[in-house]
């Protein structure tokens, strides 16, 4: 290769490549080996290869068209809860004369029946026990369920996976009375309870579904060195399905957190409310205030958000998988 | 016994040795037949606790549900359960409003689940044709998964609104003639609630499709190509088929998804979103925790167990068959 040759620099447009390749040194057409970058080709190749043909250019039109329909919502939100009210009533989409201000944030964080600032934590004080002793009882269940010969392991699995098919609405009345009867009504322990009870269903099948895919034989060293079946499960059963446990963790987190059934059922007192509860009310009955549940909209979305598009990996596998086994 | 077991194994000369497992595990299988009753025993706490959970929150639950659903009771002092009387179900073919639900709710699990298959396939094949950014879209197309129900009923009943951007777009490009009120107009009121749901579920459609149609081995793909197959024909021919499994999976839980609308519906129009809107669920809340029509209530959730039954059931019980539980 020639001292000035730099496959990045740009050509001047119109001249002859061939001329130029023996006056200033570049490589011709011809020269250039089979295996060279695209960008070595002259300009012309190379827009007519970047010329999309028909279908191609469709494929990334409808691609892009709903990839935009996706976010459009998404944008509205986030720019509503940005702008004072009298901006956004006349069209969050009207760019000119834009003022950003966070005073939806600071209103919504103050709400006053029940600030966001106790929603969030509320939430969080329900999500997290939900998830860790989903995935410690799923673990813990999923364990015989994939490992052991025993009489009415069937029956047993059945009954724990038929949760799954119960509308939510058919075991809320009963465990209103239930949650009353125990003095758990409008607590955060009889929601996490109902919760953890509603979990169990897929999180089981799930859990079980991925052990029975590793193999056993790390299992059958040990108990033959003499472990026992708590010991093989702390050391080998737990270890071996992290990443399971963490699809557990992702989906069953999201789920809690967007929770607005249960919570509305359960929880009647409005310091005790959840994110989710606060946001209807932000709306108000006459004149909505959308800035205002915007910026709480964008409060109550962005954990499960961010989750998600961190561990999205295993919120797929997750969602697959209770599918496609 | 376990040690028994243990140390029987250490006296078999061949134990330990990999060669010979299978033989020694059927061994076992023969000579501590008798000691099943043990791996039940050492089994137990294991999914204890999960099945406690779940006959109490789930199965309690719905015994409850069902046994107030054979009362008349409305909610005021205890309900008499010695009074059996199957009055609620009598009553519920000349409702009107439980008819009209019921219509809606059968419409909605149809055109929901028949329409967010088609948009996730579509978007499937589309991001399956080696497509540039190939991530991005996924993640973008999937993103609504990660959101509350409450939230996106929000942003689309603004969307929704009467000055909200669907008709300020169609104003824009002149299509005036279609800007309706999508949320106050009960022609509309069900397609506009599906419309959403769509929205956020087809993404789901889409993962569950693209698993399916990553594990059609490739060599399908050149054989069709080798007899001369053109584009359209591969699809109708090799691709489509090959997804029945996908599909059927993706239509369940979709349809468990639909039942699960209320939260949607509820954060739109309220407890009372008139006979054009209602769905089985929202009028199981109203009559219950609305009305205190207690019985009623918890009759109208067992319709809706029976009809997510009919649907699950035959699902399972094949699954079942195939021995994929």
């Amino acid at each position: 290769m020639s001292d000035s040759d730099d496959p990045f620099e740009p050509r001047r447009p119109g001249t002859d490549p061939e001329r130029e390749s023996d006056g200033r040194g570049y490589l011709s057409v011809d020269e250039i080996p089979e295996t060279a970058p695209a960008r070595e080709l002259d300009w012309a190749t190379r827009l007519a290869n970047a010329t999309p043909s028909l279908p191609r250019l469709l494929k990334y039109a409808i691609a892009i068209t709903v990839a935009v329909l996706w976010i459009v919502p998404f944008l509205g939100l986030f720019m509503a809860s940005l702008r004072p009210l009298n901006e956004i009533i006349q069209g969050w989409w009207h760019l000119e004369g834009m003022t950003l201000t966070l005073e939806n944030y600071q209103q919504a964080w103050t709400y006053r029946t029940a600030p966001m600032r106790r929603a969030l934590i509320n939430t969080l004080i329900v999500t997290v026990p939900a998830v860790l002793v989903v995935m410690l009882l799923g673990a813990m269940a999923a364990y015989p369920f994939a490992r052991f010969e025993f009489p009415l392991k069937t029956t047993l699995f059945f009954l724990i996976l038929l949760v799954m098919a119960a509308p939510p609405e058919l075991v809320a009345m009963g465990n209103y009375n239930t949650l009353r009867e125990v003095g758990l009504f409008d607590t955060y322990m009889g929601l996490i309870l109902v919760h953890i009870g509603w979990g169990l269903g897929w999180v089981v099948l799930f859990l079980r579904n991925y052990l029975l895919g590793i193999p056993k034989e790390l299992e059958e060293a040990a108990r033959i060195d003499g472990a026992s079946r708590y010991q093989i499960f702390r050391t080998i059963i737990l270890p071996l399905s992290t990443p399971a446990l963490v699809s557990v963790a992702v989906i069953q987190f999201t789920w809690v957190w967007n929770a607005f059934f249960f919570p509305l059922v359960f929880m009647r007192s409005p310091e005790l409310y959840l994110a989710p509860q606060v946001l209807p009310l932000m709306r108000g009955r006459i004149q909505v205030e959308w800035g205002l549940v915007a910026a709480g909209s964008v409060m109550t979305m962005i954990v499960p958000v961010l989750l998600f598009l961190t561990l999205e990996r295993y919120y797929k596998q997750g969602m697959v998988a209770a599918v496609t086994d | 016994m376990d040690s028994l077991r243990n140390s029987l194994q250490r006296l078999d000369p061949r134990s330990g040795h990999g060669a010979d497992e299978p033989v020694s595990r059927e061994r076992e299988g023969n000579r501590f037949a008798q000691l099943r009753g043990s791996d039940f025993v050492e089994s137990i706490p294991f999914w204890l606790p999960a099945t406690l959970l779940v006959l109490l929150f789930v199965y309690g639950a719905i015994g409850w549900n069902v046994a107030i659903s054979f009362t008349g009771w409305s909610g005021l002092g205890q309900p008499d359960y010695t009074n059996f009387t199957l009055e609620m179900y009598r009553q519920m073919p000349a409702d009107q409003n439980f008819r009209a639900s019921l219509r809606n709710t059968v419409a909605l699990l149809v055109a929901f689940t028949s329409v967010s298959l088609v948009v996730g396939l579509g978007l499937a094949l589309l991001v399956d044709r080696k497509i540039r950014f190939e991530n991005t879209f996924r993640t973008i197309y999937l993103l609504p998964m990660a959101l509350s129900f409450v939230v996106t009923a929000i942003f689309w009943s603004w969307m929704y609104a009467s000055d909200g951007l669907i008709n300020t777009t169609l104003a824009a490009v002149g299509l005036e003639a279609l800007a309706f009120d999508w949320l106050g107009d009960p022609r509309f009121k069900l397609a506009a609630v599906i419309f959403a749901l769509v929205w956020q579920f087809s993404g789901y459609c889409m993962i569950v499709y693209l698993a399916g149609l990553r594990s059609i081995p490739d060599d399908h793909y050149e054989a069709a190509r080798i007899d001369g197959a053109s584009t359209l024909t591969l699809y109708r021919r090799v691709i489509i088929p090959q997804l029945r499994s996908s599909t059927i999976g993706a239509t369940v839980v979709l349809m468990v998804f639909a039942l699960k609308a209320f939260d949607f519906i509820y954060v739109m129009f309220g407890d009372n979103p008139g006979r054009s809107a209602d769905i089985l669920a929202v009028t199981m809340y109203r009559q219950a925790f609305s009305a205190s029509e207690w019985a009623y209530g918890a009759a109208i959730a067992v319709v809706l167990f029976a009809l997510a039954l009919t649907i699950i059931g035959p699902y399972a019980y094949t699954q079942y068959k195939r021995g994929a539980l």
